[in-house]
């Protein structure tokens, strides 16, 4: 049961970090349910239909679901802002409606049969993309990315190739999103499309808007949170969605910025005084 | 003498539904010119801006920059040819701090932004890049402060380092003495002259006339979209339609 709740926890910190990469971009995407389903049904039929390797598995979804991603932002990126959310809310439906009616993998019966994955996995790639994320905090591109957060014309009228750097995070993430699907189908054996369904978005993104979107371990503490703390309260476990509800109110009025909201700063000009 | 304008504005035209924001509008510009953009408020100097710069899409007439057609170029790829700017209304990143303003536009870095992923160096570079143009517009001792938290006339200063950082061919400012006293203006003024070498080209939104007239190579006064007058700061300020544009038209007051 442990082990459960530390492999359920390490896919949501996963998924987390898959919505603050797009954020990075300041895009916010509902769709990462759908590329997680993506990730989980492709690995699986790679595995199990196709017989291939589980890392290469998990490599093939994760790539091609960033191809999809690629493909999707280009034209949703067009739109901005609340109707950008909208179009990534629709990708969610769109996403699990295909899969529940696609015969070859199951349709609303779902699919069964995936093995393979150990928190070993889970943990380990946390530990990648984490090592990844601190070394792209520290970064030239970090601050690119800060900047068309803050003001995309104006970043745009700098030189910086927004729709680019757009795309790229709205590819990275929709990847990283698969890839945690693959994970979470090989461990779970049994998937069906109602494991990815929009809440799965929402919930991912409230995660991230709890723990703080301005730095990398904002997810981690959002994720690790929120899916620990129902479990924690048993009793309170058929509530679930409750306390989501009123943990989000609560930080809201305590916390508007997430648990922790500190930025960052990608230099320090003063380095050579201080030393 | 066949040089090619750095900058040909060939009659454009911007309109937002039934309004005209600029109307067959030509000025060209050469390579070490300082133009002073005049006109009274609602004239379309700071429409021109948008137009040069890519803010806006032309509604008729073509840009050229050194020659080739820019006037459906996106926003990046003008900056990235050598246009640069300001804004009336402060836009800077609020919540980075005012070297990372800077750095994020330094030019050399800008084109292939994924590659600094592949960089070991440390930030040595940026950071002396960014301290050079922050000492030269007075602003070095507030390198590691948000943006957000500078004063109005730093704020002023800050994006203009943060234009140079692009290393512009153009530099187009937009009111940038606006709400200073005089002796800011005086200090900002010193600043432009002190920074030439950075600066090939500009061209200068003011209502301050003293300021164009210290500044600008040459005046051209819009009002209405159009352009009513150009030449040496004299010559357009003595012009008979400025004066009226300015000053309105000897209708008795009633």
């Amino acid at each position: 049961m442990t082990h459960d709740l530390i492999f359920l926890t390490g896919v949501n910190i996963l998924m987390a970090w898959s919505v603050y990469i797009i954020l990075l971009s300041g895009s916010l995407s509902f769709a990462n349910g759908g590329f997680m389903a993506l990730g989980a049904y492709g690995a699986g039929v790679f595995t199990m239909k196709w017989g291939m390797d589980f890392y290469a598995a998990l490599a093939l979804a994760g790539l091609g679901t960033g191809l999809v991603g690629a493909l999707l932002a280009y034209p949703a990126l067009r739109t901005r802002g609340v109707y950008l959310i909208l179009v990534t809310v629709g990708l969610s439906f769109i996403i699990q409606t295909l899969i529940q009616n696609t015969d070859y993998v199951g349709g609303v019966l779902g699919m069964t049969g995936m093995t393979g994955t150990t928190n070993w996995h889970v943990w380990g790639l946390i530990g990648v993309v984490g090592v990844g994320l601190y070394w792209l905090s520290r970064s030239h591109l970090q601050r690119q990315l800060d900047a068309v957060r803050e003001d995309e014309r104006v970043a745009a009228s700098l030189g910086i190739d927004v729709v680019y750097l757009k795309v790229v995070c709205f590819a990275v993430g929709a990847g990283l999103a698969a890839v945690a699907g693959g994970l979470y189908s090989h461990y779970m054996v049994f998937i069906n499309p109602d494991h990815f369904n929009i809440f799965v978005s929402i919930y991912v993104v409230l995660y991230v808007v709890l723990g703080g979107v301005n730095n990398l371990w904002g997810p981690v503490i959002g994720a690790s949170v929120m899916t620990l703390l129902p479990e924690m309260v048993r009793a309170l476990q058929t509530f679930r969605p409750l306390i989501f509800g009123a943990v989000i109110i609560a930080l809201l009025l305590v916390r508007p910025n997430g648990l922790l909201s500190l930025r960052l700063r990608t230099l320090t000009a003063h380095k050579e005084r201080d030393a | 003498m066949t040089t090619t304008p750095l900058l040909d504005v060939r009659a454009i035209a911007k309109r937002f539904g039934g309004i005209t924001a600029i109307d067959d509008l030509s000025i060209s510009l050469f390579n070490g010119d300082i133009l002073g953009l005049v006109g009274p408020n609602g004239a379309g100097k700071t429409a021109f801006v948008n137009c040069v710069t890519g803010f806006y899409t032309l509604s008729g007439g073509a840009i050229h920059f050194e020659g080739r057609d820019i006037s459906a170029l996106a926003l990046h790829k003008r900056g990235r040819l050598g246009i640069a700017r300001t804004f009336q209304n402060i836009r800077l990143f609020r919540r980075m701090t005012v070297a990372e303003n800077v750095a994020c536009a330094l030019r050399d870095q800008a084109d292939k932004p994924l590659r600094s992923l592949f960089r070991f160096g440390g930030d040595a570079g940026f950071v002396k890049a960014a301290r050079d143009l922050l000492d030269r517009v007075r602003l070095a001792h507030k390198a590691d402060h948000l943006a957000g938290s500078l004063p109005y006339g730093e704020a002023r200063r800050l994006e203009i380092a943060r234009a140079l950082a692009t290393r512009p061919k153009l530099l187009l400012l937009d009111e940038p003495t606006a709400g200073m006293n005089e002796e800011e203006t005086q200090e900002l003024l010193a600043d432009l002259r002190r920074n030439r070498e950075l600066i090939p080209s500009m061209i200068v939104i003011e209502h301050d006339i003293a300021f164009i007239r210290d500044v600008s190579t040459r005046v051209v006064a819009m009002d209405y979209g159009r352009k009513i007058a150009e030449g040496s700061a004299a010559e357009v300020f003595a012009h008979p339609q400025v004066v009226e544009a300015y000053l309105g038209a000897g209708e008795a007051d009633v």
